[in-house]
């Protein structure tokens, strides 16, 4: 079955309508749109940050001009919807009207770039080199598209600064099919150099890669006129994506060479956190707006723009769901079992509601909960009291499976952890039960972290499911949206089985949950990136040890991630160059997160969060805020283990 | 038909649960596609999915069931048109010009290299590329796909797609060679004989009942009478599968040297496309499951009994010449592959009634010698 | 359709016996001078091919071991390098190991340009044969070494001509033994970008033509190379093995996911190669870029991309298509290795394959044509 889930990434969509149809328009109004208000979009250098399937190439083909060009073709579309997307891109200053006010384009910052590094010349000549063929191939790519959109070079002048008339001849003129011959002698120079086996010596170096040649510093718009004799004015927008594949040292150049006051045209950056060196990376990782950015030295806010696609607040999280549902319904109408059947609406595939527990089930159940109140000495008045505090919350939560009915095995899961809780709050079980029921130090009572540690308590025990349901599919995607694609997409394909044999497609919170966890499983198999096998070595030690403290009678911790303190985590030293390797790969592939200076006890610690696949195969919860409180010694020691 | 009904009801069929069904449906949706469909005695509705649901519909319990399919999906090898036809294209530049080529070193006396800058020994080189025949010892050698296979290399008039042919036929070879070649005294220099498939070597030499038979003694047979007319005295044979069993090429290459210790015989150089090795035959150890089930599946009516005993082998039950193979060919099953997968019967109320998931074209007996005079023998 | 010829279709070639009496032979003229250029790796063909060419000449050859440098790699396969190393040395009175960075300290793989200009240091007028052992060297170090050595020996240096000779040794087996850690980038192989992202080549139609490889994540980092690349058509090579006869069967569901959903690949699509003859791969790449330039002659063009994985032989026979026609060749590129001892202790059959790539074996008025 050709299931477009499987494409991951919007990327995958060859053919630009096809990949219009499956974008969606929340990461742009989401992430981007703020800027635009005060033009910062297009007049500060934009570092866009994210982990690989976060949507930054979707943003950056999303913007470039053949993509705004199909979309305001494809507008008239009455089967496809496109309006949320061409509102969002006005929103950002894309577009008006019928008209592209931009002229972007995405260049991948691919080995040409990095291989200057190299080269045996003075950094400053290699910097140069690397600037020059970035300008070339973008006024190519302006160019080029312009073409592609059915426009005559004749048509197209570019517009020059003012006090640049001396520099315009560098480029070729204003002529736009000048412009473009001087280009493509410049780039062809420029990589005879990079792909040469033996690197040409300086002096040897074509004049045509050495002359002088900034377009950036002349160019300030295209003046375009148009089929209706109508002159318009394009704004040039050059995205460069996977900046993370040049040299640390290049990345630095490149930023301080984007931030110059020359420059007119609009310029971002895409890239993973991990351009930067593991402390860098470390820190970066934060998203403090006001932070200096290490890697440059600049200050964010007034030099560049740093924007991150991930967002750590529950609120963010939200968005996300509503971006991934949105995204889910786009796919899913790509997939001919389900048009046939007139599907379009990825969350009707999604049961929620667990059956009724079974009477075998309940039984054994009461029987534990009758154990553990004999093996704790807790009286049945007190006993009763708890029951009434679990069926209070229960009965008041707005959790969506809090129907009594088909929560008994909750109900005793929740009861006996309370029970452990007022045991170990009145200090050990008494030796005269009957004639002591002692008050807890604190008031024991049920509320919404029982609850989850019940379901957690029950999903190991007795396998009744926990992840299933399109908000938490969407959350134990962290906000990745390659990841939750593959997720979902193996849930598609059940439901399309299902369909195939005559069932319905909705599927059951239990499939829901083994193939969640069975895909996890899958993922991290196949991780292959540099250090993966010790990342994956320290995600199943952490994950193991967060399953352990979850699993404790008392329900106390409900852990995912795990914590050292601040203080030992700014000195990670050279001396942990493998440590430090490890979480550099593990947070640019998503295996966790970094969360500094978090408070907790009054003290300081650095997070290491499990990234959602993690914490699917492990079965943790997914609420941020518990953590095992660890050290750096013992993270040194898991990675030091041969995995 | 619909392939979503046929899945529908092989998951029926099959008690697959849908974690099952999910994976199997995607193996047997993607393997159809790309190698299965392609068997060349399907017909049109009736393709790999559709067979595999009657299939495996023949087996009663549903243990059995699962053993066949899992049989069928774990240790089945199809050899599909494309991977065929590239075993063809590998004859000529892999096997059979390099052969020429040391042939044309030794008799200049220079090492192989030497032969590209040696003037004399390279001009000999190419004629002697127009000296070279080549038969095909039966069709599914598709002699017509290695001609294409070798463009500008191979003529039309070195190729004979048959591997009996009459005086006429030798002197119209004869007569295009010296035509082109402008040499009243040129003669065949090399013979390849071509074939597709050697499971046991069989129907290519064998010893029976105190006599040789097969493919290769009757070209000897035939062809002897052409040397130094037709073929050069010291014409070169090369026998050339495309593909065989390692059982095959031992076998061979043994009969050839035991026929050729009794004299009056040739000298001979045999290749291999490529070997199957020993461990693709279903041996007890390590398939009890498939092989009971086999046994409990049988009709014997589906081979007579003479043909199968001359075999050297009491049934037919796990193949000609108890080959046990698992092999599919593109074009035709042979009879070394596990009859359950080809085998149609007509059964009785004792007997299972066979039907087959690659029907297999029963062209003629493998051992029986009149039909095998005429060179239609397939495989064995 | 009647092909263009290929510079190596009539490589000359020698397997096994008739290789070792070629080394046995050909190298004991006193006249010979050599360069042998062999990697001092943890593969456990590392000293083979040397151990002949040792035999036959050590006291005329200037052994070049390239030591890669791989960050990621087992303590136990670094000390199984060491000890090839070693043992190399020992052999040749004139050696010198050079070390190659394979993976800079961002992660970027840099090994393929370090080593061709280390070895450049080594070549030395008087010389008469280069040897490229391909047996313990990685792609991304052997293919634009290769490359180099051949511009050398073109050039005629002091009007004399070289030989050029590449030598492997064919063990399927230790093939998959090796499992890689990937780089997280695709990147071309040094030398190998062909035109590549030029504005030139701009419209041509990419066919990409992968080779498959069994590891659960395999399809991951060959999807890397596409999503770099977005080729406009996918056919995958698939090793033709006669020890695995089902292991095309097992390539094709290991890449469902991309056969049907991403890669849209059609059974017509997929190339046959058989994993034991290097040309066969070379004919057929050929062949199939020969088709394409002619369907998309007037229209942009073509651009067959390569990016071989790895088995040698298949390895070899990507390397003279891209040599012969400038394919660019991308990978992402290995910065680690693990071994699975099992499977290298069951390895039997070694053998040692010859090709001659350039020199005195053909005539010499127009040495990029191989026996015309």
């Amino acid at each position: 079955m050709d299931n477009p889930f499987k494409k991951r990434t919007t990327e995958h969509f060859r053919d630009d309508v096809a990949f219009l149809s499956v974008v969606a328009p929340e990461p742009i109004t989401r992430f981007l749109e703020k800027h635009a208000q005060n033009s910062d979009l297009y007049d500060r250098p934009v570092v866009i940050c994210g982990t690989p399937g976060s949507g930054k190439t979707t943003i950056g083909r999303t913007f470039s001009f053949r993509s705004v060009q199909t979309l305001l073709q494809m507008r008239g579309n009455r089967e496809k919807d496109y309006t949320e997307l061409v509102a969002a891109l006005a929103n950002c200053g894309v577009l008006a009207d019928d008209r592209p006010l931009i002229l972007g384009c995405r260049l991948q910052l691919e080995s040409d770039y990095r291989d200057f590094w190299e080269c045996p010349y003075p950094e400053s000549l290699k910097a140069g080199l690397m600037t020059s063929l970035l300008q070339a191939r973008s006024v190519i790519a302006w160019l080029r598209q312009l073409e592609e959109a059915g426009y005559s070079l004749d048509d197209v002048q570019a517009v020059a600064r003012q006090d640049a008339e001396a520099t315009v001849a560098s480029i070729g003129g204003t002529a736009a099919a000048q412009l473009l011959k001087r280009a493509c002698e410049v780039e062809s120079a420029l990589y005879s150099i990079v792909a040469a086996l033996l690197p040409p010596p300086v002096e040897q170096l074509e004049e045509d890669a050495t002359k002088a040649y900034q377009p950036f510093d002349v160019i300030e718009a295209f003046r375009v006129r148009g089929d209706d004799g109508v002159e318009f004015n394009l704004r040039p927008l050059a995205i460069f994506d996977d900046a993370h594949e040049l040299h640390q040292e290049q990345y630095k150049e490149l930023t301080r060479w984007l931030t110059r006051r020359e420059i007119r045209v609009a310029r971002w950056l895409l890239t993973r956190l991990d351009v930067l060196s593991p402390d860098e990376v470390l820190s970066a990782a934060s998203t403090d707006p006001e932070a200096t950015q290490p890697h440059t030295g600049m200050k964010t806010r007034r030099e560049l723009l740093f924007v991150r696609l991930q967002g750590k607040e529950g609120r963010e999280k939200r968005k996300f769901r509503g971006m991934a549902r949105s995204m889910a319904d786009r796919y899913l109408r790509h997939i001919s079992v389900f048009q046939q059947r007139g599907i379009t609406s990825f969350v009707s595939l999604l049961e929620h509601e667990l059956p009724t527990v079974s009477d075998a089930t309940v039984r054994q159940l009461e029987d534990e909960s009758a154990k553990v109140q004999r093996r704790l000495n807790v009286s049945d008045s007190r006993r009763q009291s708890l029951e009434q505090s679990v069926n209070n919350y229960l009965q008041s939560s707005r959790q969506p499976d809090s129907d009594l009915e088909r929560n008994t095995d909750v109900f005793h899961a929740m009861l006996q952890i309370l029970m452990y809780r007022y045991r170990k709050r009145t200090k050990g079980p008494s030796l005269f039960p009957e004639v002591d029921d002692p008050e807890p130090s604190r008031p024991v009572a049920a509320n919404a972290e029982v609850f989850e540690s019940a379901n957690l308590v029950l999903l190991h025990r007795n396998k009744r499911p926990y992840y299933y349901g399109i908000d938490r599919i969407a959350d134990v995607a962290t906000e990745n949206a390659e990841t939750f694609l593959r997720l979902a997409g193996e849930l598609v394909e059940r439901s399309a089985t299902q369909l195939t044999r005559g069932k319905p497609g909705l599927l059951k919170p239990r499939d829901q949950n083994h193939i969640l966890r069975d895909e996890a499983d899958r993922i991290m198999r196949e991780w292959n990136f540099p250090w993966h096998p010790q990342v994956r070595h320290l995600v199943d030690a952490l994950g193991k040890r967060c399953r352990e403290t979850t699993l404790q009678p008392n329900g106390w911790l409900r852990p995912n991630s795990y914590g050292v303190p601040q203080e030992e985590y700014d000195k990670l030293t050279a001396s942990r160059q493998d440590l430090r390797s490890v979480l550099k790969f593990g947070i640019a592939w998503n295996a966790f997160d970094i969360r500094p200076k978090y408070k907790c006890k009054d003290r300081l610690w650095c997070i290491l969060e499990l990234g959602g696949v993690a914490i699917l195969k492990h079965g943790l919860s997914l609420s941020q805020g518990n953590f095992i409180e660890g050290s750096i010694a013992e993270l040194a020691r898991i990675v030091e283990e041969k995995p | 038909m619909n392939l979503q009904y046929v899945l529908r009801k092989l998951a029926e069929v099959m008690s697959w649960d849908d974690d099952t069904a999910q994976a199997e449906f995607a193996r047997i949706e993607l393997m159809s596609r790309m190698k299965y469909d392609g068997y060349q005695d399907f017909l049109a509705g009736a393709r790999f999915s559709e067979r595999l649901l009657d299939w495996v519909q023949q087996f009663g319990a549903l243990e059995d069931r699962k053993t066949a399919y899992r049989f069928v999906r774990d240790q089945l090898i199809f050899i599909s048109t494309a991977e065929m036809h590239h075993l063809i294209g590998l004859s000529w530049p892999e096997f059979f010009r390099p052969e020429i080529l040391r042939f044309v070193a030794d008799s200049y006396g220079i090492a192989d290299y030497q032969v590209r800058v040696h003037q004399e020994a390279s001009n000999a080189l190419g004629k002697l590329q127009r000296k070279c025949l080549f038969i095909e010892l039966s069709d599914g050698a598709r002699i017509d796909v290695f001609r294409r296979a070798n463009p500008g290399t191979i003529s039309n008039e070195q190729i004979v797609t048959t591997s009996r042919f009459n005086r006429e036929k030798w002197d119209d070879l004869l007569k295009d060679l010296q035509d082109e070649l402008g040499d009243a005294e040129a003669r065949f220099e090399f013979v390849f004989l071509l074939d597709d498939f050697t499971a046991s070597g069989t129907s290519l030499l064998r010893f029976v009942d105190g006599k040789w038979k097969g493919k290769l003694r009757r070209f000897w047979d035939e062809s002897r009478q052409f040397a130094g007319s037709h073929l050069s005295d010291d014409v070169r044979i090369h026998v050339h599968h495309y593909l065989a069993t390692q059982r095959a090429r031992e076998a061979v290459l043994q009969r050839h040297a035991e026929r050729a210790a009794e004299g009056n015989w040739f000298d001979a150089e045999f290749t291999f496309g490529m070997v199957l090795p020993q461990s693709i035959r279903m041996e007890e150890t390590e398939n009890a499951d498939v092989l009971d089930l086999i046994s409990r599946h049988f009709d014997a009516s589906i081979a007579p009994e003479k043909h199968v005993r001359e075999s050297g082998c009491e049934s037919m039950m796990f193949g000609y010449g108890d080959s046990r193979l698992p092999v599919i060919l593109d074009h035709n099953t042979p009879n070394n592959t596990i009859p359950l997968l080809w085998a149609t019967s007509s059964g009785n109320q004792d007997v299972h009634q066979m039907r087959p998931l690659f029907p297999r074209r029963q062209r003629h007996d493998v051992l029986d010698d009149s039909l095998d005079k005429q060179g239609q023998v397939l495989n064995g | 359709m009647m092909r263009n010829r290929g510079r190596w279709d009539d490589c000359v070639q020698h397997w096994g016996d008739a290789a070792i009496a070629f080394v046995q032979d050909f190298f004991t003229d006193a006249d010979r001078k050599v360069i042998l250029v062999c990697g001092g790796g943890f593969d456990p063909r590392s000293r083979i091919v040397a151990d002949h060419v040792a035999d036959a000449c050590a006291k005329d050859t200037h052994c070049v071991i390239l030591r890669e440098d791989v960050p990621l790699t087992d303590d136990t396969l670094v000390k199984r390098a060491d000890d090839n190393t070693n043992a190399i040395q020992a052999r040749f009175d004139n050696h010198q190991v050079e070390r190659i960075n394979m993976v800079s300290g961002d992660q970027a793989v840099t090994g393929g340009r370090t080593a061709v200009q280390r070895v450049q240091k080594h070549l030395e007028s008087g010389t008469t044969d280069l040897i490229v052992d391909f047996s313990a060297m990685s792609i991304g170090v052997a293919f634009p070494l290769v490359r180099l050595l051949l511009e050398y020996a073109e050039q005629k240096p002091g009007g004399q001509t070289v030989n050029l000779h590449l030598f492997a040794i064919d063990e399927p087996l230790t093939d998959g033994a090796i499992t890689s850690i990937a780089s997280d980038r695709a990147t071309p192989v040094h030398g190998f970008g062909g035109q590549l992202g030029l504005d030139a080549s701009r419209g041509a139609a990419k066919l990409w033509l992968p080779q498959l490889g069994l590891g659960e994540s395999v399809p991951e980092v060959l999807g890397r190379v596409y999503n770099w690349l977005e080729p406009d058509a996918v056919c995958p090579v698939i090793p033709f093995a006669p020890s695995r006869p089902r292991l095309g069967d097992d390539l094709i569901w290991a890449f469902r996911d991309e056969f049907e959903s991403t890669w849209q690949v059609d059974s017509r699509d997929i190339v046959y190669a058989h994993d034991s003859y290097p040309l066969d791969l070379y004919r057929t790449i050929l062949r199939i870029d020969d088709i394409r330039q002619q369907v998309f002659r007037d229209v942009g063009g073509s651009m067959t991309i390569l990016s071989p994985f790895g088995r040698k032989m298949l390895a070899i026979g990507a390397m003279l298509a891209a040599i012969d026609r400038d394919f660019p060749v991308v990978r992402s590129e290995a910065v680690g290795y693990r071994m699975d001892q099992d499977k290298i202790d069951d390895a039997e059959q070694v053998r040692m394959v010859h090709l001659w790539l350039h020199g005195e074996a053909y005539p010499q008025d127009n040495s990029k044509e191989a026996d015309q």
